[in-house]
């Protein structure tokens, strides 16, 4: 009789037939897509089919609530066939029992437990999507600008980005009268492109890959403490951002009710290593749930050279443009534009305004 | 360490019975563990927040003074109307031919309330190196006793706090690693009388589960603190236990490790909390397997590198 069992006792000689398996499910939209996927197994095969979900972010009574829901639905002939099973530390629970799991073997469960892990990307690791390049070289100009650097040639800005000449070009053209150019050929923003800036942070969640965690723990790590337990760690590709970096550039910055923490990734290989999130609170959880409020968010930096700031006790901070966006994706309307118009004087004070 | 069919009671009302009942010469022997003492810790000064137990642990300390104090203490509650509690086979005192290993232990009821009971330990004699439980004998004028001590009970009278009404408690940190220590592993042993309604939990977990109550209390009024507890684990186990003070160091935590790897021990100990400790703020289960993973983090993987 199948309801839980010890995950310990795995046969690796025993397998699962016919199951469809899900590791570390982070939200009810991918549990429903889940078991439509399942369902239409289902009805591939005429007969039984599995979901799998090994250690899911999705609470068990949820589970439990869309597969009934689900079932409610169907044939009782095709719900009976339906089969889900929830792997949680050490123990195996199936949902919305019948006489088909009664027939499934717990050794050839668990062997799916640990085959994730073996065969299957680190789930601390995330696999991102093509950069946008072009929107690292508008950030890398601007930047500049205002941190008074430059005029690039195009190879410096190829170089920082991880890009070809073409991109780099198609990058300038898009900025049109903004970007001023040498008798060298070398070039540089003119002024704060206002129009750009404001089309690049519209556009934002699609050229930013960003991750974002809440509290599951009932007791939420404050980010102060947060950021002291990511300085322990001394890791160089991660930074400081939102409303904690821009304060290291502008510390008359308002912190007033901003208990969200924004840090950068850098991860120029397109696999961003997360695992450094249960190492600061193993309390947060990663959700795709737009509507639950982030205590954390990992913006994840695509460019060849980072721009990290670093401070004299050895804290990482990205740059100012990043902490910048972070404040708009926030909706930190305030502090987005007071820290915004200091950067305008910055930057006009370093590199003019012609 | 009793029975536990618990009620609700302010940690604060029963320490300032025990205080008033004792001779005040014993006060400075006297120290209070377990649920009450975390209570009385962490929200002694609330006089809504209530513990859910029945037994008040009173620990003698040091041990020279256990025996005189206990003989003091017992003889003064009694005279004063408190009551033995009659249990199973211990229904009457001992006498001077009864073994030590069968001595009733002092478990009294204060007068007209069976609510709770006080019940006298002792920290073990530093002369010795302790394994087991051990009783030591104390000759009333009502009968012979006995008091327990067991070999973690030393690490509670380590730099226990002074309550305002003259009485200890022991620091919540400590009596944390008495139990991570107590506990290496799940153990069989179920709680006599069960608990809030279950007659199948096991100890370990009751007292594993109570170390994850600690520190969900102890992170409540500095989210950091946890970082602080190696450093005076460390300087209690080198006291406490100058020969093996190492390898206690670098197995503690084994027991919290099987009981958060096992569902069915880790479900035991959220009953036991919910009904227990945290009977006012009831965390979920899954807010009790973070706060383990915090205590392994911060906590005991420092103290496991430092043995």
């Amino acid at each position: 009789m199948l309801g839980c069992g010890n995950i310990m006792n795995w046969n690796p000689n025993e397998t699962v037939d016919r199951a469809l398996v899900k590791p570390r499910l982070a939200s009810t939209r991918d549990l429903r897509n889940a078991l439509l996927q399942t369902l239409h197994f289902v009805m591939e095969e005429r007969g039984p089919y599995q979901l799998i979900l090994v250690e899911p972010r999705v609470r068990f009574d949820l589970i439990e609530h869309e597969v009934s829901r689900l079932k409610e639905a169907l044939r009782p002939e095709v719900a009976k066939y339906l089969l889900v099973f929830v792997g949680q530390g050490e123990r195996w629970e199936a949902v919305a029992q019948n006489e088909h799991i009664e027939n499934v073997s717990m050794a050839a469960l668990n062997h799916f437990y640990h085959r994730p892990k073996d065969t299957a990307p680190s789930p601390a690791t995330i696999k991102l999507g093509r950069p946008d390049l072009q929107s690292e070289v508008f950030r890398v100009l601007l930047n500049g600008w205002v941190h008074g650097r430059g005029p690039y040639a195009s190879v410096e800005l190829e170089q920082m980005v991880g890009c070809s000449y073409r991109t780099v070009a198609a990058a300038l053209k898009s900025l049109g009268p903004l970007v001023g150019r040498l008798t060298d050929r070398r070039v540089y923003l003119k002024r704060f492109p206002e129009r750009a800036w404001a089309s690049f942070t519209a556009a934002a969640s699609q050229s930013r890959s960003s991750l974002y965690f809440v509290d599951r723990s009932g007791q939420p790590r404050s980010a102060e403490s947060l950021i002291r337990r990511l300085e322990k760690q001394g890791l160089k590709d991660v930074g400081v951002g939102g409303v904690f970096g821009a304060k290291t550039y502008y510390p008359a910055l308002d912190l007033v009710g901003s208990p969200r923490l924004d840090l950068c990734v850098h991860a120029p290989d397109g696999h961003a290593d997360v695992s450094f999130v249960e190492r600061l609170d193993p309390g947060l959880v990663r959700t795709e749930d737009e509507h639950e409020p982030a205590r954390l968010v990992l913006h994840v930096l695509r460019r060849k050279e980072s721009l990290f700031d670093r401070d004299e006790d050895g804290g990482t901070f990205a740059d100012p443009i990043e902490c910048l966006a972070d404040l708009t994706e926030a909706r930190l309307m305030q502090q987005a534009e007071a820290f915004g118009a200091f950067l305008q004087r910055r930057g006009k004070e370093l590199s003019g305004n012609k | 360490m009793g029975t536990n069919n618990q009620s609700s009671i302010s940690p604060r009302d029963v320490l300032a019975e025990i205080a008033k009942a004792i001779p005040q010469d014993c006060h400075e022997h006297l120290i209070v563990i377990g649920s009450l003492a975390v209570g009385y810790h962490y929200f002694g000064g609330q006089a809504e927040m209530a513990v859910r137990t029945k037994d008040a642990d009173c620990v003698l300390s040091p041990f020279t003074q256990a025996v005189p104090s206990g003989v003091e203490i017992t003889n003064r509650l009694l005279e004063s109307k408190w009551t033995v509690i009659i249990e199973g086979e211990w229904s009457a005192p001992g006498t001077a031919a009864t073994p030590d290993s069968e001595l009733p232990a002092v478990r009294l009821n204060p007068p007209g309330n069976l609510e709770w009971f006080l019940e006298l330990l002792t920290v073990p004699d530093k002369a010795r190196d302790q394994k087991g439980q051990q009783w030591t004998r104390l000759e009333t004028e009502h009968g012979h006793f006995g008091i327990c001590s067991f070999r973690f009970l030393s690490l509670t009278n380590y730099e226990p706090i002074k309550t305002e009404l003259g009485i200890y408690v022991a620091r919540p940190e400590m009596m944390a690693l008495a139990a991570l220590l107590e506990h290496p592993e799940i153990g069989e042993q179920r709680m006599s009388g069960g608990f809030a309604g279950r007659a199948d939990v096991k100890r370990s977990n009751k007292d594993l589960g109570r170390v994850l109550a600690i520190s969900r209390l102890a992170t409540k009024t500095d989210e950091d603190i946890l970082e602080t507890w190696p450093a005076i684990w460390e300087a209690a186990l080198r006291d406490r236990f100058p020969d093996s003070w190492t390898e206690l160091a670098t197995r503690a935590g084994d027991g919290l490790r099987a009981l958060m790897g096992n569902e069915a021990d880790l479900e035991e100990a959220h009953h036991t909390i919910v009904n227990g400790l945290l009977v006012s703020q009831p965390p979920s289960r899954e807010m009790l397997r973070i706060i383990g993973r915090r205590l392994l983090q911060d906590a005991i993987d420092p103290l496991n590198k430092i043995g």
